[in-house]
């Protein structure tokens, strides 16, 4: 009898405790509508307190800049906020220097709304919109990079520079219960205004690309934010010096066609740096345009070629393939896409040449 | 081997696919606890610690990174990283990120292959966590030992 009481009493209290917590937390969490303030008064937003500020601004159209979707690990989503939302958090430290944390930079996806918030971002990010588009056709380009291409549903135009990225939405699969956000650069022209085309290569394990190459079927639905990204062709430079690898290619071919589109008068060359044959595409493509175009040289090199590969063009790292090209930086400007290491060695070859930081450009993700 | 709360917070986060796709755990039913214990006990018969293994991992991928391209090391490894933009959170909740690049590394004399990401080697060396079975990046403690050829 006494070990019935106790265990019922136990039970009771346990069950009062459980629903102390589940009150406590629905009080504490519930932070009401909470209006965040952008610019000095430009817009004014009502939001649900609770969620990052980065979403948040997002559930109202405004999209920040994000290539990892909200986990901290690209550092693009700074915002300016012009109160205290509280201290830096150690997931944003590696993000944000020390200049920027006086000035009040933190992370959009590190900070909660939990009250009123006062925020300052780029006036060019309220022109980011949100499009919904349909899968048009889906080309494998090598081994692991496929072509996507997308027909804008609504709205059905967009107005972008050669060289800027989209923010591509995944849905749930598999196990994957959550959809995310990655950025990717867009490789087709901007004068057609009713497509985008995207270059992706597939990261093993990466929740996006694994949706994108293994999931996503031509005629499904899928939405982007954009255009975003500093990466477009800027004033001065006779010549432009593009160096790209594997899917960096993109926004290069982007800007290459606009470039050619519009008759600029450019001098071009385009280093495209691969390990075999089998990394390399779109190579009848761009020698075909260099047939065509005096002002465009292609030169795709290997830095691994078997002989199976029977390649009898340029052999070596990219940067070296580089080096041999270009004899200085007079009136040259260099655009680069590809991953991290590459733009780091391709930099710290441009800059021996003679290429002042502002002469470089490439895009931060 | 019994599994603390946030052990199990930890595995139904990596089931989630909410870090990456492939889930780190990929179809092994095993508990967390249970995968990290049993590789301790493939690991000791080695003589290694999961530092060790680390280490010769951490080793290869640096000669990969201060050689771009595929490169030989020591003679007879052959190396090659694919590197990938973007970073990865490690699933142990520790803050820790690493980029989502590659390293292949073949033993040329027994032909021999294994591949890891960056996340690996902070995986292995602070968590002891090899991923489960049927995960892409799943090898097993004895096989790191065989293929980098690590001794005591």
């Amino acid at each position: 009898m006494t070990v019935l009481f106790t265990v019922l009493s136990l039970s009771v209290l346990a069950t009062i405790l459980a629903a102390i917590v589940v009150l406590a937390d629905n009080r504490l969490n519930n932070y009401g509508i909470c209006t965040i303030d952008i610019n000095d008064g430009a817009r004014s937003l009502q939001v649900n307190g609770g969620s990052s500020l980065l979403s948040s601004l997002a559930s109202q159209k405004v999209f920040i800049p994000s290539a990892c979707g909200g986990k901290a690990t690209c550092g693009l989503c700074k915002v300016t906020l012009v109160e205290s939302a509280g201290p830096v958090l150690p997931t944003e430290e590696p993000y944000i220097s020390e200049e920027e944390r006086e000035a009040g930079v933190r992370l959009s996806c590190q900070v909660k709304v939990k009250h009123d918030l006062k925020i300052r971002i780029p006036e060019e990010l309220f022109n980011i919109k949100q499009y919904r588009t349909r899968v048009s056709e889906i080309k494998p380009l090598t081994h692991d990079i496929k072509q996507f291409r997308f027909e804008l549903l609504e709205p059905q135009t967009i107005d972008f520079k050669a060289g800027q990225y989209v923010q591509v939405d995944s849905k749930p699969y598999d196990k994957v219960k959550e959809s995310v956000s990655r950025a990717y650069s867009i490789s087709s022209v901007p004068s057609d205004r009713n497509h985008i085309e995207l270059i992706i290569r597939l990261v093993p394990g990466g929740i996006c690309t694994t949706f994108l190459h293994q999931h996503l079927k031509e005629g499904d639905e899928i939405t982007f934010a954009g255009p975003f990204g500093q990466f477009y062709l800027h004033e001065g430079g006779d010549e432009l010096i593009f160096i790209a690898g594997g899917s960096g290619l993109a926004p290069i071919r982007s800007l290459v066609l606009d470039i050619l589109e519009k008759n600029l008068d450019k001098k071009m060359k385009f280093f495209f740096g691969a390990v075999r044959k089998r990394d390399l595409y779109y190579v009848d493509f761009f020698r075909d345009l260099e047939k065509r175009y005096e002002n465009f040289q292609y030169i795709p090199a290997l830095s691994g070629a078997t002989p199976e590969d029977e390649w009898d063009g340029e052999e070596g790292l990219i940067t070296d393939v580089v080096a041999r090209h270009v004899p200085d930086a007079v009136n040259r400007q260099a655009y680069l896409c590809g991953s991290p290491g590459m733009i780091n060695a391709c930099v710290q070859v441009l800059t021996k040449i003679g290429f002042g930081r502002d002469a470089i450009f490439f895009d931060e993700f | 081997m019994k599994q603390g709360p946030d052990l199990k917070r930890i595995e139904d986060n990596m089931r989630s696919g909410a870090l990456a796709g492939h889930q780190f755990l990929g179809t092994d039913t095993r508990t967390l606890a249970d995968i990290i214990h049993q590789d301790q006990l493939l690991l000791e018969p080695l003589g290694l610690t999961h530092h060790n293994i680390a280490e010769r991992m951490r080793y290869f991928t640096d000669q990969a990174t201060e050689h771009p391209g595929p490169v030989f090391v020591d003679g007879k490894f052959r190396v090659e990283r694919e590197e990938h933009k973007g970073g990865i959170l490690c699933p142990f909740a520790d803050n820790v990120q690493a980029s989502k690049s590659i390293t292949q590394v073949t033993n040329t004399e027994t032909g021999e292959t294994v591949t890891w990401s960056d996340l690996n080697i902070h995986l292995i060396a602070e968590h002891g966590f090899y991923e489960g079975h049927g995960a892409p990046f799943r090898v097993d403690p004895a096989k790191y030992a065989e293929v980098l050829e690590i001794k005591v």
